[in-house]
């Protein structure tokens, strides 16, 4: 996974000219995608870089254009809102995905933020919550529309009732291993695994983490606990 | 959520207020005596009593310190909404109190006019969480989530990607500048991690889990 480039950090008394925030909207409904076409337009802290109805194109023009912030509609044509998620995600892209949704969708926000969203509106968002939602989210930051927070606290209720352990037996060993700084090869070497499955379970771990390498990891998972 | 218990009150919105630091809980009982919606039906420093207040204050929603609440809190709750309010916000302990049913969770920073939509949001059924915790929280999700999908290479995602385009193994070998001993081979590992023994399963495969468009 490549890191995501960070934008720039808002470090107080840097004088340097501010890049507008590069937004692209894709929507299926002709109405609600320029709605948000015209508020992007308008602020002058943002650029529209793309106004488009398919996922499809949609990823093509996030792939070729790499905005900073896409605005997906959730039912797009073609390719739909969370796949072209998944595969942005997928591919390391630095572009940020704030979802647009029904409110009836709520239910599909745990998935679409463990998939890597970077925020959920609502249909019913006003432009002011959508702009505010795009700086947000260009910040690195989560938005979240205030009726998919319920939506979101009552999947991890859901959740809670079968709770398991954050790290399996195994993604425990292969981490404690990593802390003494053994090499991949080394560990599936210990754990009698294939080097290849050491290599995708780091990378799985890091995804889950948060992290982009191996120091970082270690350095999470013991500030939670996870391994001592 | 529950709705009915929503839809059944009537009249204010009875507030409890446990917090073990006094000028903080003068300021939010004050708050809430100001909102015509609401009514402060107790307050305490502690949640030793929380039962005992409960039963006979009756709230709708229990207005409590992070730092006093612990699972028994919690449970002891249930027939109120708990909505927890931080001074440091930390996205496990917050991740954590929605998980045992907390129905928000806040920033000791926001103000009073904020918290009190809070406590009606919460009184409604909704959960509320702090814009501040919300990306943490998202990290809370992803750290929980196990992705059961095989992880591929650059060259395996390549192929993958000409195979999906409809080339044939040697039409990918010349693409990538591969031998074609070696694009069998990847090709090999790529059945493996799918689970399948022939290329229009491989992408039928890779498509379903999301590998590939």
């Amino acid at each position: 996974v490549r890191a995501r480039p960070a934008r720039v950090a808002d470090a107080p008394g840097t004088r340097r000219a501010v890049a507008p925030i590069r937004v692209l909207a894709a929507g299926r409904q002709p109405l609600l995608r320029e709605a948000v076409a015209r508020a992007v337009r308008q602020r002058a802290s943002f650029q529209l870089v793309a106004e488009i109805s398919d996922g499809r194109a949609a990823l093509d023009a996030i792939e070729r254009t790499c905005p900073d912030v896409a605005v997906l509609e959730l039912r797009l044509a073609g390719l739909d809102g969370a796949r072209v998620l998944n595969a942005v995600m997928r591919d390391g892209l630095a572009t940020r995905v704030l979802l647009l949704a029904e409110a009836s969708d709520a239910d599909e926000a745990y998935a679409a933020i463990a998939a890597g969203a970077s925020g959920w509106l609502s249909k019913r968002a006003d432009e002011h919550e959508l702009c505010a939602a795009i700086a947000t989210v260009a910040r690195g930051h989560v938005a979240l529309a205030p009726d998919v927070q319920t939506a979101i606290a009552s999947e991890i209720r859901r959740r809670a009732m079968r709770r398991e352990p954050l790290l399996d037996e195994r993604e425990r060993s292969v981490l404690a291993l990593v802390a003494q700084g053994r090499s991949a090869p080394a560990i599936a070497r210990e754990l009698g695994m294939s080097a290849g499955s050491v290599k995708s379970s780091l990378i799985r771990l890091y995804q889950r983490l948060g992290v982009s390498d191996r120091a970082a990891a270690v350095a999470v998972a013991m500030r939670r606990g996870l391994i001592d | 959520v529950c709705p009915a218990f929503a839809s059944t009150r009537t009249g204010p919105i009875r507030v409890l207020l446990v917090d073990d630091q006094p000028l903080f809980q003068d300021a939010l009982a004050r708050a809430v005596r100001q909102d015509g919606a609401m009514e402060l039906v107790g307050q305490a420093g502690d949640t030793r009593e929380l039962v005992a207040m409960i039963d006979r204050a009756q709230p709708d929603v229990v207005l409590v310190d992070a730092g006093l609440l612990d699972d028994r809190a919690v449970r002891t709750a249930r027939s109120a909404r708990l909505l927890v309010l931080s001074g440091e916000v930390d996205a496990a302990e917050a991740y954590a109190a929605i998980e045992s049913g907390a129905a928000g969770y806040l920033s000791k920073d926001a103000d009073g006019a904020r918290i009190c939509r809070a406590v009606a949001a919460a009184a409604r059924g909704e959960t509320v969480l702090d814009p501040s915790v919300q990306t943490g929280l998202a990290q809370e999700i992803r750290l929980r989530v196990r992705d059961p999908r095989p992880v591929l290479t650059q060259r395996e995602r390549e192929i993958l990607v000409l195979m999906a385009d409809g080339r044939t193994a040697p039409e990918i070998a010349g693409e990538l500048q591969l031998s074609p001993a070696t694009v069998r081979t990847h090709v090999f590992h790529l059945y493996e991690k799918l689970g399948v023994a022939e290329r229009a399963a491989a992408v039928a495969a890779a498509m379903r889990k999301g590998l590939v468009e």
